[in-house]
């Protein structure tokens, strides 16, 4: 079993530290990159749809020594629970290996917001909840991204084992929540019919207004893009983080450009301004905003909306420029570039 | 108050700016008669506001979309459980003066 690695902040702190830099991408001093980022530069042995199964696999790698070459700490320049619990195994590998099974379906349900297993569901919003605890306690205003960040690291690595071994100590923070996975599984289960993917080969469109929690409708579907609907109108279209990262586990197709589709529904629009992230973001939205927040309600029926979608979707298989394809360098153009990324 | 020199074009060309006061990272957003700025950083885990879109009366997150009104600051959705803290501001012919106390 490889020493654990402490835990340095990135930013100042790390220059000249050789590092494992996870869930991210590189700085100059980065010796190993453990990753699933597009252009990331994980060894090929270790790539996996989540980074904490590529940390996982590197303290079961017999080369694992040699990869480390010398590295003397572990750093994120995001929080996320991916990127916390894969900080977590490389700072503390032998509870890691103890807790591999509830460890990686835990990444899996952070990242991609999808069912795995009760536990793991539960051990996820544990940590959402003591997120919450800890983001009471300092202001942000005066801080930086980097010591935003910092901080919430070295608050949640004291926690990390105790929400994955014993999520119920917070259980009066995260009932609610688990209810609507619960009861929304249970819809799901019983009427999959409720989940449409006949309207486009790229597309899930749940039919039904109201709650149905993100966890249970993308463990029911495989589809890459989800459009759903309230009642009155108000219409949204995610894009599922498996199309952002370097998904191993299957082959997803290239997103499509939801910041040009925005454009065509602003065309017909007349209640609000349509807007979607950048497909180089890690979760885009196509959503209507206005005054009092998002999604507002749409002057478009749920089926114009669903039908424009659907009719982009298809042009963009016969025109790649409606598409992102990601390349080793296009944190260097994304708008919302990740701090990481430096040459090296 | 803090005073932004040679400020108030950009912000009337842009009806937005991403500027410095005091060291401190501020997002200025024109929005009807109205000059706001807010610290440039989203309460729930800290991404940079400077990139952020604003729309509609809206300041939205660019991590996790945290949705932001441009009138007082209050978080109108998204996982922010604050609101971005806002100060007020005014144009005095090229310059912005920016209220703040800290």
């Amino acid at each position: 079993m490889i020493p654990p690695l402490p835990y340095v902040a990135f930013g100042d702190p790390l220059v000249g530290v050789p590092h494992v830099f996870v869930d991210g991408l590189r700085t100059a001093d980065t010796v190993l990159e453990l990753s699933h980022w597009p252009g990331n530069r994980t060894p090929a042995h270790l790539r996996r749809d989540v980074s904490t199964q590529s940390v996982l696999s590197l303290l079961d790698a017999p080369d694992a020594e040699a990869l480390l070459a010398g590295a003397r700490a572990v750093t994120c320049d995001h929080y996320d629970v991916d990127g916390l619990l894969a900080t977590w195994a490389l700072t503390d590998p032998e509870r890691a290996v103890e807790l591999r099974e509830v460890a990686v379906a835990t990444a899996l349900v952070g990242d991609f917001e999808r069912y795995e297993t009760a536990a793991s569901v539960q051990a996820c919003l544990a940590l959402y909840c003591a997120e919450d605890e800890f983001a009471g306690e300092f202001g942000v205003g005066s801080a930086t991204t980097n010591e935003v960040t910092a901080a919430l690291f070295t608050r949640m690595l004291t926690v990390t084992e105790r929400c994955l071994r014993e999520p119920a100590r917070w259980q009066a923070g995260w009932a609610g929540r688990w209810h609507l996975v619960e009861e929304s599984m249970r819809l799901l289960d019983t009427e999959p019919a409720l989940l449409d993917e006949d309207v486009d080969p790229e597309l899930a469109v749940l039919r039904v207004p109201g709650a149905v929690d993100p966890y249970a409708v993308h463990a029911h579907t495989e589809r890459m893009l989800v459009a759903r609907s309230t009642a009155d109108r108000r219409h949204r279209l995610d894009f599922r983080y498996e199309s952002f990262v370097d998904l191993q586990s299957a082959t997803v197709p290239p997103r499509i450009r939801g910041d040009l589709l925005a454009g065509e529904l602003n065309a017909v629009e007349t209640r609000g301004t349509w807007m979607c992230e950048s497909p180089d973001t890690a979760t885009p939205c196509l959503q209507l905003y206005s005054r009092s927040g998002a999604p507002a309600p749409s002057s478009l029926t749920f089926d114009a909306f669903v039908a424009a979608v659907a009719a982009f979707c298809d042009r963009a298989r016969a025109d790649e420029s409606l598409r992102w394809f990601p390349h080793g360098d296009w944190y260097l153009t994304a708008p919302v570039a990740p701090p990481s990324g430096w040459p090296s | 108050m803090t005073r932004v020199r040679g400020a108030a074009p950009l912000l009337r060309a842009r009806s937005r700016l991403d500027a410095e006061v005091d060291g401190r990272r501020v997002l200025v957003v024109a929005d009807d008669d109205r000059v706001m700025a807010f610290d440039a950083i989203c309460p729930h885990r800290g991404a940079p506001l400077q990139d952020a879109p604003v729309l509609d009366g809206v300041i939205v997150c660019p991590w996790h979309r945290s949705i932001f009104s441009v009138a007082d600051g209050s978080c109108l959705g998204g996982p922010a459980h604050a609101p971005l803290t806002a100060y007020r501001c005014f144009v005095d012919g090229d310059d912005l003066v920016v209220e703040v106390d800290w």
